[in-house]
């Protein structure tokens, strides 16, 4: 590499360290990174496996604490505190949301009810009966545990709710507007990621206008995805982080995929610690048609404006000639219903010019029965790519 | 007797009319006249039927 500890002096020569991608985390699989005997290593947890062997991320006791002390301070910032009782959807395993939640919970000394995610049913029993106080979900999850609770008579009136926290999967901001409406309360937005920790590298604050990075611990870069050429402040682009405490497995430059952008300017909260905005997109979940990007999430901030539309869609792409082609499907809702099949051409059509304002690309829209798209207790799969073209 | 009706949003596509229909059936309602009015995607059906007694 060519590369001695003396040619780092300044922030900025960290441009002279390369970059860590999943690909090289996964070579090394399965403790290929440990940095320290593998004995000092107290847990381990995984990023889903999606494509070829998982990230295996080693902890040792003063990365869990570490990792408690990010996470509480997250909870703090969404106002949470000893008096309250939060129910944790997250899944409990070797995800890392499930546990890294929990951690952050016993630290602040809320009580946990570690349900973990599914038995959406008793998951609302609970909430009633326990008299839940924060829920956490990811965004899919909550608008599917928001329709059973709606089937099961309870309104948001019923629940001692006092805020939500969300994270794992990509949101817009008329989701989080859709989420609030429904239980009633503030939801705020939590990241992290296994790589680099799990949940509470960034979190919300009480503003909901970005979420702050723990600095102290996480150092965050922003790099054109294509080039690699490190941007400046305010410009969006793919978040690169460092860890700085990281005792077990310690990572240098290592890209997210997630696209966003930093925000130095002091937050009204008070807190001086950087802010990166919502994730808008994923470098790689980004969809190539007809050579212009499209993220899921433009399509989804469409649908979102039209009135007694629910988010449940799927995108699907195709190429059935030599064009690609994009088809939405889109669920039916009884606000959205007539009985004049031209009163419904009007809707698909309206949704179509949305979705085109949007991305500007032409889409066909297919509408389809309520609920007969398939609802997830985890990552929502909204993409179907059928253009074998990877 | 009373009588409703009913409008229902249906997929174009095979066994969705006759998904609709058994679920009436199974349930005891009988239909007076029905008419469909569809596109190639997606089709409304619209039932009369006679309001159950209770309700
Ligand atoms: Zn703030």
């Amino acid at each position: 590499m060519g590369i001695s500890p003396e040619d780092i002096q300044t922030l900025e020569d960290i441009n002279k360290l390369p970059f860590t991608t999943k690909d090289d985390l996964r070579e090394v699989y399965p403790f290929g990174m440990f940095t320290v005997p593998r004995k000092d290593i107290i847990e381990v947890h995984t990023s889903s496996g999606t494509a070829g062997k998982p990230v295996v991320s080693g902890y040792t006791l003063e990365d869990i604490e570490l990792w408690s002390e990010v996470m509480a301070r997250g909870l703090t910032m969404m106002g949470i505190t000893e008096d309250n009782i939060i129910q944790n959807t997250h899944g409990y395993g070797l995800f890392t949301g499930g546990f890294g939640v929990h951690y952050g919970a016993q630290k602040i000394g809320a009580t946990v009810i570690p349900i973990s995610t599914g038995q959406t049913r008793r998951q609302i029993e609970i909430m009633k009966d326990f008299g839940t106080t924060v829920m956490i979900f990811t965004p899919s999850y909550g608008l599917y545990l928001s329709e059973v609770a709606q089937e099961e008579g309870l309104s948001s009136e019923d629940t001692d709710l006092k805020a939500i926290g969300f994270g794992a999967e990509m949101w817009t901001a008329q989701m989080r507007k859709e989420i609030e409406k429904r239980f009633g309360v503030q939801a705020f937005n939590i990241y992290g990621l296994t790589e680099i920790m799990g949940p509470g590298v960034a979190i919300e604050c009480n503003q909901q206008s970005g979420l702050h990075i723990c600095e102290d611990h996480f150092y965050p870069e922003i790099i054109n995805p294509q080039t690699t050429e490190s941007l400046g402040a305010d410009k969006t682009g793919e978040l690169v982080l460092t860890t700085l405490s990281r005792v077990g497995m310690p990572i240098i430059r290592f890209r997210t995929k997630d696209i966003t952008a930093l925000r130095y300017e002091p937050c009204d909260c008070g807190r001086n610690m950087v802010k990166m905005d919502r994730i808008t997109g994923r470098s790689d979940d980004m969809l190539k048609v007809r050579g212009v990007a499209v993220f899921p999430s433009q399509i989804e901030k469409a649908l979102l404006k039209i009135d007694g539309l629910q988010p449940h869609y799927q995108i699907i792409v195709t190429r059935p000639h030599l064009l690609d082609e994009i088809e939405v499907k889109v669920e039916t809702s009884q606000e959205l219903f007539s009985d004049e099949v031209k009163e419904m051409v009007r809707i698909k059509k309206k949704i179509e010019s949305y979705i085109e304002n949007e991305i500007g690309l032409r889409v066909n829209v297919t509408l389809v029965e309520p609920k007969s798209l398939p609802r997830s207790e985890g990552k929502a799969v909204r993409v179907i790519d059928q253009r074998n073209i990877h | 007797m009373k009588i409703k009706q009913i409008s229902v949003f249906l997929e174009n596509k095979k066994g969705r009319l006759w998904k609709a229909l058994n679920t009436l059936a199974e349930n005891g309602i009988n239909i007076r006249a029905l008419s469909i009015a569809d596109t190639s995607e997606f089709g409304i059906l619209r039932l009369i039927v006679p309001e159950p007694p209770n309700g």
